[in-house]
């Protein structure tokens, strides 16, 4: 049953106030990004160089930073995720897999601070002497990365992979399948558009996070050569300048990170919709 | 009379519940046995029994015995002595009511349980996949399209499809749980043609929702009444015409 009039107009109303302080917000930062390229010398603030005391404000190296930390968390994460959510099904171990699920549950409701918080204790002093280098740079922060993205890519999989082991679980036991065939050659093959958004979904949040390489990827703002060294991500670049300068250079290519960051993470958002979209009309 | 299967005190329960008490009964080799009984009188529970598909479901326990013949020696379903699962579901396959074929091609639906449960690949797999489509009568319609998700067939072709993938495992029985009941009328007389036509090689038992039916392509009907065997007698004992009714009012 519709709702009645009323309530509707009301949703309606609310629904286009709420659309329309995002896309405020939105054009706010697409407009001040393209602000500060007018007003930053052209493309300067593309630069590879970030050094404000000699008038370069390069955020190349951030951007590179961002995306090399995101990625490799994801694929690291990606891969534990794929395995938790094939353990949590095989079932050899049910408690084990209640327990995995348990903790995974509850990492999902762990602010990312804490994450950062226990590895500058625990990981980042086991890196520094096992490694070497300061234990604060990309290999450090893209573990942790990899472990915070690791419930909320698996219980995405954990959805499709149940309702697909539902549907298809006594279809190929009658025809004599292990558990593990049944895993490996029906499922895992037809829940491909659910591992992508979930690898999607993982990729924004590796992205979009700013505490945890702020706490522990170094913050130098240079290209990395070694997983061992030290990078700044343009979140953590955003954090860092905001709480100590508030104009000039410095403050023009904060709304440029800003505004190539809200760009990822809409065409992330586009591409998971999309896959959804897909996968329904399937 | 040599039997395909056998269950002598028989029970099944799931968690508490009995479904199957103490059944005694023997199935025919080379012949259609055909269960009917009300919903829940235990059919569909006693023909996964024949091939342990209840212990997929939780808190699913038996007592008594139960043996299939395979490759003429009679073998119990369960304990010590029984084949492992995966070897005792290709031996004696299913077909369920609703028609289930996997998310996959038509050609993959056939090839991939010939792969992993029987170990025929390649050519050797494609003759067989044609010979099963053959024989149900399905391979002019697929043979242009075996690259097409099977889910784009109709039901009837669906259902056959799964015939068809049961028999390429070159089972010795076969079970098939009311396998017209989700087709329509055409689609369901030409899987009952099917069923007639299969039991020259196969032994079959099938659980059917229709009393007629199961007198057209059956040789033995099984009535099965809260859990227990009401009667088992062959279809030439069943009454016709007017007799029919409290006939079918004593078992069902």
């Amino acid at each position: 049953m519709p709702p009645p009039r009323r309530s509707q107009l009301w949703i309606r109303s609310l629904a286009l106030g709420v659309g329309g302080v995002l896309a405020s917000v939105f054009a706010f930062i697409m407009f001040s990004a393209l602000e500060a390229l007018a007003r930053g010398r052209g493309l300067s603030l593309f630069g590879n160089l970030w050094s404000p005391g000699a008038g370069q404000f390069g955020i190349m190296p951030m951007i590179a930073a961002s995306l090399l930390l995101s990625l490799s968390a994801l694929a690291l994460g990606w891969t534990v995720s794929l395995g938790c959510c094939c353990a949590l099904h095989l079932r050899t171990c049910p408690r084990l897999s209640k327990l995995l699920m348990g903790i995974l549950r509850f990492m999902t409701a762990m602010p990312t601070v804490v994450y950062g918080f226990a590895a500058v204790f625990l990981l980042v002093p086991l890196i520094r002497s096992a490694l070497g280098g300061s234990g604060f740079c990309w290999f450090t922060a893209g573990v942790v990365l990899a472990l915070q993205g690791v419930p909320t890519m698996t219980l995405v999989m954990d959805g499709a992979m149940a309702s697909l082991e539902k549907e298809t679980g006594i279809t190929s036991a009658a025809l004599g399948f292990t558990p593990l065939q049944h895993l490996v050659w029906v499922v895992l093959p037809s829940m491909k558009p659910w591992l992508f958004s979930a690898a999607v979904l993982g990729f924004g949040r590796a992205m979009g996070d700013t505490l945890i390489p702020t706490m522990l990827a170094g913050n130098a703002p240079q290209f990395p050569a070694s997983p061992l060294d030290s990078v700044r991500t343009l979140t953590a670049h955003i954090s860092l300048v905001l709480s100590s300068d508030m104009g000039g250079g410095e403050h023009l290519s904060l709304m440029l990170s800003g505004g190539i960051l809200l760009t990822i993470s809409l065409l992330v958002s586009l591409t998971v919709r999309y896959i959804s979209f897909r996968g329904r009309r399937r | 009379m040599i039997p395909c299967a056998v269950a002598e005190k028989f029970s099944a329960f799931f968690g508490s519940r009995p479904v199957l008490s103490e059944i005694s009964l023997s199935f025919s080799e080379k012949s259609v046995t055909a269960l009917l009984g009300r919903s829940g009188s235990g059919k569909t529970t006693l023909l996964r029994s024949l091939n342990g598909l209840n212990d997929h479901f939780a808190g699913f326990r038996s007592t008594g015995d139960l043996s299939v013949r395979l490759g003429g020696i009679l073998r119990p379903v369960r304990g010590p002595d029984a084949l492992p699962a995966s070897e005792l579901r290709r031996r004696v396959g299913m077909v369920f009511q609703n028609p289930n074929p996997l998310p996959l091609s038509i050609r993959r639906n056939m090839t991939l349980p010939l792969s992993l449960v029987a170990g025929t690949e390649g050519e050797e797999a494609e003759g067989v996949m044609r010979e099963a489509f053959v024989k149900v009568g399905l391979w002019p319609e697929v043979s242009h399209r075996l690259d097409r998700p099977a889910a784009e067939l109709s039901g009837g072709q669906q259902q056959r499809l799964c015939l068809a993938r049961a028999v390429a495992l070159k089972p010795e029985i076969l079970l098939l749980d009311e396998p017209t009941a989700s087709l329509d009328y055409l689609a369901a007389a030409g899987v009952e043609e099917l069923i007639l036509s299969l039991k020259e090689q196969y032994s079959i038992i099938m659980v059917s929702h229709s009393f007629a039916q199961a007198r057209r392509v059956a040789d033995t009907l099984v009535f099965l009444s809260d859990g227990r065997v009401s009667a088992a007698l062959p279809v030439s004992d069943v009454p016709l015409g007017a007799d029919i009714g409290p006939f079918l009012e004593r078992y069902l």
